[in-house]
């Protein structure tokens, strides 16, 4: 007999006396257990105005403590929960088998199925990101474009959309399914191959044919509101400003440390929101809204991104650096440049003569051309001083390499500084060097979001100049469609002399560089080829767009039956070059 | 919506092999010297075993045991030169060929692909394998004289059982293990069902784009892992808890035998089940079509005006109310001929009545929602490349499942159905007074956007094979993941070669006198592609009843739950409670993952086998890279060859619990057909065959049954 047996059953007790012996062995263990199950996984209770909430068991507090029970991530689906419960522990195995028939679903086309899976996979997951986010992105993005017609294309965005809906729900302090569904439904419905469409049908209003929306569209729109809301003066049928919303929403629910940005730099995650109202107030004239409405527009993406380059944005530098600090960086270290030389005359001049010889030609005529620009920037900044002026200063640039090898360093000037100000020289160098590491930081952080070309594009598109040829062009491209190209010929030259005439000017001419713009305009030049082609003529000599010819157009977009033109092309000036 | 292999070849090609009806065992004369001799035989042999009351003598049951192990020897010796390739060929060269082409005359050709022949192949080794791995252990125990004496004596007793089983016992005992389930309280399963269903409407989503299927699909699929689930547990418990109990004690001491044990078992659970699937089958049924039922509500108000240009008249158009997640499109044509758009799967009937001034409209239940179509499929699907020339297959457009072939459009590609047995009595023209309704899914693949508010146009031909002569139909847009309907009129004008009009009649021009037809599809638009498999494109011949197919569809869910039950009797007359459970369990996943286990056996899976996929996980190799090659690589392929060696006999007796699976084609609304269904019954009784007897051997060494 074992030793356990033995004391249950002691040879020496009565039947009776052993069966009541082994009830109280029984009753006391029970009693010991439930006290220490107790212990461990007492549940916690909500505060409320009458009473004070309790903190729970062991388990609760170490739940609550790393953000893990079930109403700290989101809602509680009573479906989800009893799948769960009946696989019995095997959630792991079912939801691996599962997933292993959504993909063989997919592979064979068989959408119904796939979804219903899809479903299934939720519930047995429904605090698991990655399965939302990546299933969402399938089905608005790789489902979609199995179909051939555009309108079943639209439903399976819309279900990818109601999918990562329904992950928000389970999920609602989630920022990444936020960003995803502004991601979604702003970047897929609007830059689709189908975007014209898909725009359509996702503002709810009624088609060209009268039809009403679709019910799906009428459904989504019925829940696709996020949890912050909408900002006020929102255009709900417009996805850019939905998706806005949603990205502000992503925003507002970042609280590190178990909800920070992740996954991508913090500047990149804080720039979608105004980006969207950019690409809202480009959409506008694309449909021909133009006027007060399109400059309000751009006016609008001009404030919310100058809002985002006065938001302190973590860096991988660990620094935290606001985007529009550059220029004033630059100043700074510009004046303090100034006060080193005044510690230390004739020095930078000395200096940066030794290091003359050591440049090619051309980096000398480079190097002088910025300084004179720097001065002539200095200068009129002196004039301005205390003036109100409209048109910002642009400041000078030049290539760092050459300005490491031609330029001559603070520290460098300090260290031959006289010694009565040798200190304050040296002092003053550290912080010029500073300045500059902020600036080339700064700079960096603003090339990741085309800070630079946001900003000069709100800035111009919101000009009567470009407001009037962006008109121009709509009202071209509307008599385009109707094959009234006579028509279209002279609102086409009046826009394109309107863009000129802003591209001309100094602070605008960066535009040039930008591809979207230059494909934009790189297509009205086609259309209005076409439209000279009616006469046999080529384009005008010189032509006046011929800068966005030469910087954006590619030999495989020649058309072939333009080869034989005598005038150049926008595709024989590109073979040219 | 993608069913693969729909196509079911007849059931005499699948059972004794694609000519069988060129032998001369299957002309009647041969058939009824068969079944003479069969029935002859067969019933002699049954009288002769149960005439004879006493034990065979030790000269008869060492002549039995020793001529049945010179046959189990040949059979294990097969088996193991079916091993090694090398070896495998040298005795398909040097037996099983000539053997092969000596019985077409009789079989006829190809004969050795009928499921038959099989069937008793795999019996055969599986019969002569267990026999002398008997006899070996009994030689090794007993000697050789004594150990083939009592093989021979238990391959008699075998035979003897088998010849005296009483229907009368076995009802008995069926009876018993009915008795034995109800104190089981099994009718819990019904009440867990009738659950299930009244909280299906939680799991079901509302807006699905087929609901007709995703409901067909729930119930089904609820079904099946319900009925899976109570089986196995009913069948591999019921006999280790009679035998821990004792109760089994009672039983065998009456004048029962094994066999009677075993079979009554079997037939008494199939039977219990067949009544719950059968109250099962009959709620779900009512769900569904409840489920499933609605209207709408369209009233003058919902319909707007809108004339027609030349005084054509006044059209009436509008949407219905909304229920069940949707609405339809209605539109009213002057002359009073409704049309409401086809929404999720189905429409619905409008019925106008006039009273006064005010029009009444109705709208009908769902029509196309639930159906049964009994398609007749092409007998070969052929292409034609861009240039023209006959191919095997179209063009892959870098799909990873390569069940559609493409056709490259305004070329010269082309796709041909060839259909046989066409003839007027299919389409008799009282029931298709319009023509033969052809509906075909196809796929596209655009290679640039196109229109992107048009589908890709493409062109119907029809032709007879025999006359050559080609017919243009129309041309059509393609509707991608969706059925489009073509109807082909029994006559219609077309223009001929020479540009005059020329009236076709379509069974007399185009139906070849042997009954074969073929229809091409081209793509019309430059750069684009249409995608097609053989099932793709069928003629619509009739519409079964739903009802009927639901029923099919749980005789499917019925055989699968047989099976279940064979194999959880099986095994628990030899394992205890839980470990027969699992056995059954097992051998259920493997069946249902036969097909990966087929093509692991075979060698054919990318990666190679589990030791060379576990070489390339932990070195990171990719599955297609050759391994280095060295002692290691050479080890780790014998191993894999020895793997693949076992598996392949394995998966020859793993159950294939997926083929009695017809719930994709009830809830896809195809009818399953009487050859599908005879094949699936004879697959079963063929399994069922062999597992009970030997749940009976097993039961019958079982020391508690002495």
């Amino acid at each position: 007999m074992s030793s356990g047996s033995m004391i249950m059953n002691p040879p020496s007790l009565s039947a009776g006396d052993r069966s009541r012996r082994r009830k109280w062995i029984y009753g006391v263990s029970m009693i010991v257990l439930i006290v220490v199950l107790f212990w461990l996984s007492f549940p916690a209770t909500l505060s409320t105005k009458e009473f004070k909430g309790q903190p729970g068991g062991v388990l609760a507090q170490y739940r609550d403590q790393h953000g893990l029970s079930q109403t700290e991530l989101g809602q509680i689906d009573p479906t989800s929960e009893t799948i769960r419960l009946a696989t019995l522990g095997m959630r792991g195995i079912a939801g691996t088998t599962l997933w292993w028939k959504a993909t063989e679903y997919q592979m064979k086309k068989d959408w119904t199925r796939l979804r219903a899976a899809l479903d299934q996979i939720s519930k047995l997951q429904p605090h698991s990101i990655l399965v939302w986010r990546y299933q969402a992105w399938n089905l608005s993005y790789n489902v979609s474009v199995s179909f051939d017609d555009y309108h079943d294309k639209f439903y399976w965005v819309i279900e990818g959309l109601n999918y990562m809906l329904d992950g928000v729900r389970m999920n609602d302090k989630e920022p990444r399914l936020c960003w995803d569904m502004g991601w979604f439904i702003s970047n897929k419905i609007g830059r689709d191959d189908a975007a014209k469409y898909y725009r359509r049908l996702f503002s709810g209003e009624r088609g060209t044919d009268g039809k009403e929306p679709p019910d799906y569209v009428k459904d989504f729109r019925e829940r696709f509101t996020p949890p912050s809301g909408f900002p006020p003066g929102s255009n709900l049928r417009d996805n850019w400003h939905v998706g806005k919303a949603w990205f502000l929403t992503a925003e507002s629910k970042i609280a590190p440390p178990r909800y920070p940005v992740r996954g991508m730099a913090q500047v990149i995650f804080y720039s979608h929101a105004p980006t969207c109202q950019f690409y809202y107030a480009d959409n506008l004239e694309k449909d021909g809204t133009f006027g007060q409405v399109a400059q309000r527009a751009w006016q609008n993406a001009e404030d919310e991104w100058y809002a985002f380059g006065e938001r302190p944005i973590d860096t991988s530098y660990d620094l935290a650096l606001q985007l529009n600090r550059k220029e004033e960086l630059f100043d700074s270290a510009e004046a303090k440049k100034d006060q080193l030389n005044k510690l230390a005359p004739g020095v930078r001049d000395e200096l940066e003569k030794e290091k003359r010889p050591n440049l090619a030609p051309e980096d000398r005529a480079s190097w002088d051309k910025y300084r004179e620009a720097l001065d002539k920037y200095k200068n009129e900044k002196k004039n301005r001083k205390g003036k109100k002026s409209e048109k910002p200063l642009l400041q000078p640039s030049v290539d760092m390499d050459l300005k490491d090898r031609a330029e001559a360093k603070p520290d460098e000037i300090a260290r031959r500084s006289p010694q009565a100000h040798h200190q304050e020289a040296l002092d003053l160098a550290k912080e010029i060097e500073n300045d500059e590491t902020l600036a080339k930081y700064t700079t960096r952080e603003r090339s990741k979001v085309n800070f630079d070309f946001w900003r000069t594009r709100a800035r111009a598109e919101k000009t009567a100049e470009c407001l009037a040829a962006r008109k121009a062009i709509h009202d071209g491209d509307q008599a385009f469609a109707k094959g009234d190209l006579i028509r279209a010929r002279p609102e086409y030259e009046k826009g394109m002399h309107g863009w000129r005439k802003v591209l001309d000017d100094p602070e605008f001419r960066s535009l040039v560089e930008d591809i979207c713009l230059g494909g934009d305009l790189l297509d009205v030049i086609r259309r209005y080829q076409k439209c000279l082609d009616q006469d046999d003529r080529g384009l005008p000599q010189p032509f006046i767009l011929q800068d966005i010819i030469d910087k954006h157009s590619r030999p495989e977009d020649s058309p072939p039956d333009n080869s034989d033109k005598k005038v150049k092309s926008p595709t024989s000036a590109a073979e040219k070059k | 919506m993608v069913i693969e292999n729909l196509q079911i070849a007849p059931l005499g090609e699948w059972l004794l092999g694609a000519g069988w009806s060129d032998g001369l065992l299957w002309q009647p004369l041969g058939i009824t010297l068969l079944l003479v001799l069969l029935v002859g035989g067969g019933l002699g042999l049954l009288f002769a075993l149960r005439r004879s009351s006493t034990a065979p003598g030790p000269t008869t049951s060492l002549w039995i045991g020793g001529i049945f192990g010179v046959l189990s020897l040949m059979v294990l010796s097969a088996v193991a030169l079916c091993s090694t390739a090398e070896t495998r060929n040298w005795l398909i060269d040097s037996a099983a060929m000539p053997m092969f082409a000596a019985m077409v005359p009789l079989l006829g050709s190809n004969w050795s692909g009928g499921a038959l022949y099989t069937w008793v192949g795999v019996a055969t080794g599986l019969t002569g394998v267990v026999y002398a791995c008997g006899w070996l252990a009994s030689i090794l125990v007993g000697g050789p004289l004594a150990g083939t004496r009592q093989c021979g004596r238990a391959m008699v007793d075998i035979a003897s059982d088998l010849a005296r089983i009483s229907a009368r016992r076995v009802f008995a005992l069926a009876w018993l293990a009915v008795r034995e389930s109800l104190r089981r309280r099994v009718v819990v399963v019904f009440v867990v069902f009738v659950v299930l269903i009244l909280f299906a409407a939680l799991f079901i989503k509302k807006d699905s784009l087929h609901p007709g299927q995703l409901y067909i699909q729930v119930v089904l699929n609820f079904t099946v892992y319900l009925s899976m689930l109570f089986s196995l547990v009913l069948s591999a418990l019921s006999l280790p808890a009679d035998i821990r109990d004792r109760t089994l004690h009672t039983i065998v001491t009456k004048p029962v035998r094994k066999i009677e044990i075993v079979l009554g078992r079997v037939l008494g659970f199939i039977f219990v089940g067949t009544v719950l699937l059968g109250g099962i089958g009959l709620i779900s049924y009512g769900f569904t079509v409840r489920s499933l039922s609605h209207t709408h509500q369209l009233t003058a108000d919902m319909l707007h005006a809108k004339s027609l240009p030349g005084d054509r008249g006044t059209l009436l158009q509008g949407a219905t109310s909304r229920s069940h997640e949707h609405e339809h499109e209605v539109t009213i044509d002057p002359s009073g001929e409704a049309t409401v758009e086809v929404q999720k799967d189905h429409t619905h009937d409008l019925y106008v009545s006039d009273s006064g001034d005010k029009k009444t409209y109705t709208l009908g239940q769902p029509k196309g929602l639930l159906q049964a179509r009994v398609p007749i499929y092409a007998k070969t699907l052929s292409f034609r490349d861009k240039t023209g020339k006959p191919k095997e297959k179209g063009i892959n457009v870098g799909d990873e499942w390569t069940y559609r072939s493409f056709i490259e459009g305004r070329t010269a590609a082309a796709a041909i159905w060839t259909f046989e047995g066409i003839s007027e009595d299919i389409f008799p023209e009282a029931k298709f007074p319009t023509g033969i309704p052809v509906e075909m899914t196809l796929e596209v693949f655009r290679t640039h956007k196109g229109n992107q508010e048009k589908g890709v146009s493409g062109t119907i031909t029809l032709g007879n094979p025999k006359t050559g002569k080609r017919v243009f139909l129309r041309n059509f847009l393609a509707k991608k993941f969706a059925t489009d309907v073509q109807m082909i009129p029994r006559s219609f004008v077309t223009a001929g070669r020479d540009g005059k009009a020329e009236t076709i009649d379509l069974f007399r021009d185009l139906v070849s006198d042997d009954g074969r037809l073929e229809i091409t599809l081209q793509c019309l638009e430059p750069q684009q592609y249409y995608g097609m498999a053989q099932a793709d494109l069928y003629l619509r011949a009739a519409d079964g009843s739903f009802a009927w197919n639901f029923l099919k569809g749980y005789l499917g869910i019925w055989l699968q739950m047989a099976l279940v039950i064979g194999l959880g009797v099986m095994f628990s007359t030899f394992l205890s409670g839980p470990v027969a459970l699992l056995a059954t369990l097992f051998a259920i996943i493997v069946g249902l993952f036969s097909g990966y286990l087929v093509e692991l056996a075979g060698g054919k899976m990318v990666g190679g086998g589990p030791f060379e996929s576990a070489q390339r996980i932990m070195t990171g190799d990719n599955m297609v890279s050759a391994l280095e090659p060295g002692m290691k690589t050479t080890a780790i392929k014998v191993m894999d060859e020895a793997t693949s060696m076992m598996m392949r006999h394995f998966s020859a007796v793993v159950p294939n619990v997926a083929e009695n699976d017809f719930v994709d084609r009830v809830a896809c609304g195809f009818n399953v057909g009487g050859d599908l269904i005879a094949r699936c019954l004879l697959c079963e009784m063929a399994y069922l065959l062999p597992v009970i007897l030997l749940g009976y051997v097993c039961l019958k060494q079982r020391e508690v049954a002495q």
